[in-house]
């Protein structure tokens, strides 16, 4: 090791109060980055999770069926779709689902509700998102018009179990239609996007948009390996246009998004004679791809506010050296006279910066692991609340990676190595007979 | 053999039954032409200006005002928002069974059936256009009633397609003029949704008429009533650019 690497490592600790002085700010840096990577890999990786285990899949198909030039929401034919992309995958899970919006009505009380509407046989993946504070799946899964609600919307209309409701629908074709609805299940859930979604089965919501049995209003495709769903969705797209339907790849994150959420889908005008199943292929980073906006923005202030510290720094490392090189113009010259060259006395100033820099970024790493420890087990927030988009049973998900913390060190490292270098420069310039002769 | 025959008779006597049972009823049909022929103004233009109140239990009062352009002749109109400042540029044009809604705060227009709630009231759009029900219901004569102090025949609809507002609608026409007084609106279960009353017509061309007070009445909602009068009646010819997406692009600014 060369011997300026251990004389920095003692000058670190001559003057501890300036190098705390300096420290503090990579502390309080590399923290709040790591804090910010934390909460935003948090954010995107909760969200998504909880989106592909309620209302999306790796791919989401979603569509509209036009007849006669009139437009309807919902895939006809779901079936055949169904087989279309298990004749391409044999190994993926392919779930239909029916989803609407309906008002109900229960002693003159009266809100509109989500419905989803599953098929209880094969479709379990809710079952475990869902805590039933009261009643069973079974009786749910037997009773036709049974439903499962979450515990916000019973205690809003006073409802138990047994109850049954009034539920008045705007069909897919326009006309009003209307049915009753059997409370056979009270639950709550640690997934924000069932907070207030109401269970039901697939046939009862079919039948009460008084669509025939062939139509579906969404498949969600699940895959082994998720990481190719892209691949995937390519070849879907062609595979199910060999089957007579139209396939539309997105847009943009934003089309991929109301093509499966959008509770009033946009129609255009067409003329009389087209007749076709018109399917939107969405995959999951695309219906998250909101998040991802926010995920940048998040980083951006993080990212900004880390500029304006170390501008911070980059002034302290200046006036420090500015003040270490008149104090050690002994030890300079000493140096100087004994053999160091001027490139050793840069390194060494360098040296020191960094090694301080390193010491302090670590101890920020430490305390930035140290909270987010602290929050994740000690904070609990209800998922039906402002923050539950944030949260997953009740507590907020912060994901610090070991990639995000080893890139903020060295990112650290080179930004006082980049920034130690010039003002060390002027030291090394220092002839020796200067240092020993400025001293007297 | 004998058993057979007699099967196959009922069987067919039923069906003949069914089948008659769906045709629509010439009395019926005969009530609900002269109606249209009444309602549906087809001869002339006509503007005026509807006045909404939504009242609903324990909330404050909703005002709407509405400047409606209608041409029944060309099956279209054009509904302008004046009142509240909330809602105002905001409006629908209708060119036959196609509705579009323009929002002025994004300045798009969004495409609709001929089916909406003008204002999340309980007054539907198809309310301020021309009448077609023959082409979109069956109709069935269903006997006399009294409704308030008019004697009235009763006209019961089932749609014969379900891209109308109800499937089912019972229709009350007062007998001494032929104008209806009440409508029923039934979901396609059969449940009562909405009861329209129609309180007072104003004739603005010979045999032709508009009405004035009109209340809808919300049978899900308890004590939900939507109030409608129509003023500022004109059958004044109406310039062919207001009935088009511009002219309402124009009115929002």
């Amino acid at each position: 090791m060369p011997y300026y690497i251990t004389l920095a490592f003692k000058n670190v600790f001559r003057d501890p109060r300036r190098s705390i002085t300096l420290g503090i700010n990579y502390f309080f840096v590399s923290m709040l980055l790591l804090l910010v990577s934390a909460v935003t890999t948090g954010i995107k990786e909760n969200i998504t999770r909880n989106v592909i285990s309620s209302t999306a899949g790796n791919i989401t198909i979603s569509g509209e069926t036009i007849i006669g030039g009139r437009t309807y929401q919902g895939i006809k034919g779901y079936r055949q779709i169904a087989d279309a992309v298990r004749e391409q995958f044999p190994d993926a899970t392919v779930l239909a689902r029916y989803t609407l919006s309906s008002a109900v009505y229960y002693q003159n009380l009266s809100k509109r509700l989500s419905f989803i509407g599953i098929d209880v046989a094969s479709d379990t993946g809710l079952r475990g998102q869902i805590s039933l504070a009261d009643g069973e799946w079974a009786a749910f899964a037997a009773t036709e018009n049974g439903v499962l609600l979450p515990r916000v919307v019973a205690d809003y209309f006073g409802l138990k179990r047994g109850d049954e409701v009034l539920v008045s629908v705007r069909s897919r074709f326009g006309a009003f239609n209307t049915g009753t609805i059997r409370v056979t299940g009270i639950y709550t859930s640690g997934n924000y996007f069932l907070r207030e979604l109401v269970i039901s089965h697939f046939g009862f919501l079919q039948k009460l948009d008084l669509a025939d049995s062939t139509t579906a209003s969404r498949m969600y495709l699940f895959f082994r390996d998720p990481a190719k769903t892209a691949e995937y969705r390519d070849q879907l797209l062609e595979k199910i246009g060999e089957k007579g339907f139209v396939t539309i790849r997105p847009k943009s994150n934003n089309d991929a998004l109301n093509a499966v959420a959008a509770a009033s889908p946009r129609y255009r005008v067409q003329d009389s004679t087209v007749n076709q199943v018109r399917l939107t292929l969405a995959t999951a980073d695309e219906v998250t791809g909101i998040v991802s906006q926010v995920v940048t923005a998040i980083n951006s202030g993080g990212l900004f506010v880390a500029a304006i510290m170390l501008f911070i720094i980059t002034v302290s490392i200046f006036i420090n050296m500015r003040m270490i090189i008149n104090e050690r113009l002994r030890e300079i010259g000493t140096l100087r006279a004994i053999g160091a060259e001027r490139g050793d006395i840069i390194r060494l100033f360098i040296a020191e910066n960094v090694v301080l820099s390193l010491f302090f970024t670590i101890g920020g790493i430490a305390a930035a692991l140290l909270v987010t420890v602290a929050v994740t087990t000690s904070v609990t927030v209800p998922s039906d609340g402002v923050l539950g988009l944030f949260v997953n049973r009740g507590r907020f998900v912060l994901e610090p990676t070991p990639a995000a913390a080893l890139l903020i060190t060295l990112a650290l490292s080179l930004f006082t190595l980049v920034f130690s270098w010039f003002p060390a420069r002027r030291g090394g310039s220092i002839p020796p007979v200067d240092a020993l002769h400025k001293i007297a | 053999m004998k058993w057979n025959v007699f099967v196959v008779l009922g069987l067919l006597l039923t069906f003949t039954v069914a089948q008659e049972k769906r045709e629509n009823d010439p009395r019926a049909v005969d009530i609900i032409t002269k109606m249209e022929s009444k309602l549906n103004l087809e001869g002339t233009d006509v503007t005026s200006t509807f006045s909404l109140v939504q009242r609903r239990e324990g909330e404050a009062d909703r005002v709407l005002k509405i400047r409606v352009y209608r041409r029944d002749a060309a099956k279209k109109f054009t509904l302008i928002f004046q009142y509240p400042d909330s809602e105002k540029g905001k409006g629908y044009y209708r060119d036959g069974d196609n509705l579009y809604l323009y929002l002025p705060t994004t300045r798009e227009f969004v495409f609709r059936n001929r089916k909406d709630d003008v204002g999340s009231t309980d007054v539907r759009t198809d309310l301020f256009g021309k009448l077609d029900l023959l082409s979109q219901y069956r109709v069935a004569y269903e006997g006399a009633q009294q409704v308030s102090k008019f004697d009235c025949n009763v006209v019961k609809l089932e749609a014969t397609a379900l891209d109308v507002s109800f499937p089912v609608q019972k229709w009350y026409i007062r007998k001494a003029d032929g104008l209806p007084v009440k409508v029923e609106n039934f979901s396609a279960s059969g449940t009562l949704l909405r009861t329209f009353f129609y309180i007072d017509y104003k004739e603005v061309a010979p045999g032709k008429f508009l009405f004035a007070k009109f209340m809808a009445v919300n049978n899900l909602e308890k004590n939900q009533r939507t109030f409608l009068t129509n003023d500022d009646i004109s059958g004044a010819a109406i310039p062919d650019y207001t009935f088009s997406q511009a002219y309402l692009e124009e009115q929002s600014r």
